[in-house]
């Protein structure tokens, strides 16, 4: 196990301690669900049990708790919030259990990824159009929705060809996920963190 | 070109414009702000300024009536003291005569004293320290207040301007104690700390907290008091309330120095 690996595993962790005065918020769920269904693909992994299952529930936990962290940023209409939410969990259900039950389904989360880059760009939208005056630097939102954008944009491509490079070039997706994705994972979750530390306690 | 190398370039191109969302965010961010902040100072420039026209139209209404007052009025109820002056020596000593003397007396001073609060003679030719002794002893004659004053002429001057609305304000601070405080006694001390000079204001009266005074600022009426919130924002004065004991209500004009 190297170290970036094993800081993968843990940097849910950031979100977690950093975002603690905002616990049992969404983003805190989420980052639980990140450290929880990491390690337990670890864990699975080690004992040489089927694991990449894991990674299709935390796909799917991920886009519920992602949309509903946007949902009162950028959705002004519910009906349309319900109507993307529920297609976009449908088809990555239905898609996993067609195409790729037991391995990670790469092509679904990609069309996620891709929503989660629309989600924020409509949250940096939002941002430029508020009345009152908002220092970016001391916006908690601007913050996380920087890291999903970053985090959404960096996978997009990388999940997009993941079938492809899995069957191609496997040693390839072995090295970029090993360093890129795991360093964009570290980078997204410690960013979240600071975003949430920044949050106002109502 | 394999595909590998396309998507390590696809994911670098996506990156890059990722960031470059993101600084453009950022940077158009900036430039609403500064615009906003812009707007912001014109608007408060554009108030002040509206601000300062009502407050000098005010006073000209002021000088207006305090001239018409010393001019007419006065100079009719003089007349009048004349009259009854002769014929009270064509008549002899009459009851009713010296009756009506005493009350046109008492009727001139209180118009000289209603025009000088309303356009103190002595601002501009003796500068704001002596006026407030000479305001003291007006209240003093009548208004059933005693004042005292320590003022000496040899702190440093304001600008007239500021010396008019400081003038005005603690006018209008006595007015409010001879009305609501109950108070009787009044000692105004002014001293420099610093960079800023400082009116004291005690009375043995009941005095508002800042909390009430910012609360009367909001309601309906309390036109004295928004008065007074105005020319101290004219001349970028604070005040502050203090309760030294039951019996000592201070309130403090803090007045940045200016250059006369």
């Amino acid at each position: 196990m190297t170290f970036i690996y094993l800081l993968a595993l843990l940097s849910p962790l950031f979100v977690i301690l950093l975002g603690f005065k905002q616990r049992f918020t969404l983003l805190w769920w989420y980052a639980i669900a990140g450290l929880i269904i990491d390690n337990l693909g670890h864990f699975l992994k080690s004992a040489k049990i089927e694991h990449h299952w894991a990674g299709n529930i935390f796909l799917l936990a991920e886009c519920i708790l992602v949309s509903f962290y946007y949902r009162k940023i950028i959705f002004r209409n519910q009906i349309i919030f319900w109507i993307v939410v529920l297609s976009t969990t449908l088809f990555f259900i239905t898609h996993t259990i067609y195409y790729s039950m037991r391995d990670m389904n790469m092509q679904a989360a990609s069309l996620l990824y891709l929503i989660y880059m629309g989600f924020g760009i409509a949250g940096f939208y939002k941002l430029l159009h508020q009345p009152e005056i908002i220092y970016l630097g001391k916006s908690s939102f601007f913050i996380i929705n920087a890291a999903f954008f970053i985090y959404a944009s960096a996978n997009f491509l990388l999940y997009l060809f993941g079938t492809y490079l899995r069957k191609n070039d496997f040693e390839f997706l072995v090295s970029i996920w090993g360093s890129f994705f795991m360093t964009i994972n570290i980078l997204h979750y410690f960013v979240i963190g600071i975003g949430l530390s920044k949050t106002k306690t109502k | 070109m394999s595909l590998t190398s396309l998507i390590i370039i696809g994911i670098t191109v996506i990156l890059l414009l990722a960031f470059s969302v993101i600084g453009f965010v950022v940077l158009y961010q900036r430039r609403v702000i500064r615009h906003q902040l812009e707007l912001k100072t014109l608007n408060e420039q554009k108030q002040l300024a509206l601000l300062e026209a009502s407050l000098q139209s005010e006073e000209e209404e002021r000088r207006r009536i305090a001239s018409e007052l010393h001019d007419d009025v006065g100079a009719s109820l003089s007349s009048i003291r004349l009259f009854l002056h002769k014929a009270d020596e064509q008549s002899g000593s009459s009851a009713i005569i010296q009756q009506s003397k005493d009350l046109i007396d008492d009727t001139i001073k209180k118009v000289r004293d209603i025009s000088h609060k309303l356009q103190p003679a002595t601002l501009q030719m003796l500068g704001l320290y002596s006026s407030l002794h000479a305001l003291a002893e007006i209240y003093n004659r009548a208004d059933g207040i005693k004042m005292s004053v320590q003022a000496d002429n040899s702190l440093t001057r304001l600008a007239p301007n500021t010396e008019l609305h400081i003038y005005r304000i603690i006018q209008e601070l006595i007015n409010n104690i001879i009305k609501h405080s109950g108070g009787k006694k009044v000692s105004l001390a002014v001293f420099q700390s610093g960079d800023k000079m400082q009116f004291s204001l005690v009375h043995d009266g009941t005095g508002i907290a800042k909390e009430d005074y910012n609360v009367f600022l909001t309601k309906k009426g309390a036109i004295g008091l928004k008065n007074i919130e105005n020319r101290l924002k004219f001349i970028h004065a604070a005040i502050e309330f203090e309760k030294r004991n039951p019996t000592e209500f201070n309130t403090t004009i803090i007045v940045p120095l200016h250059e006369k």
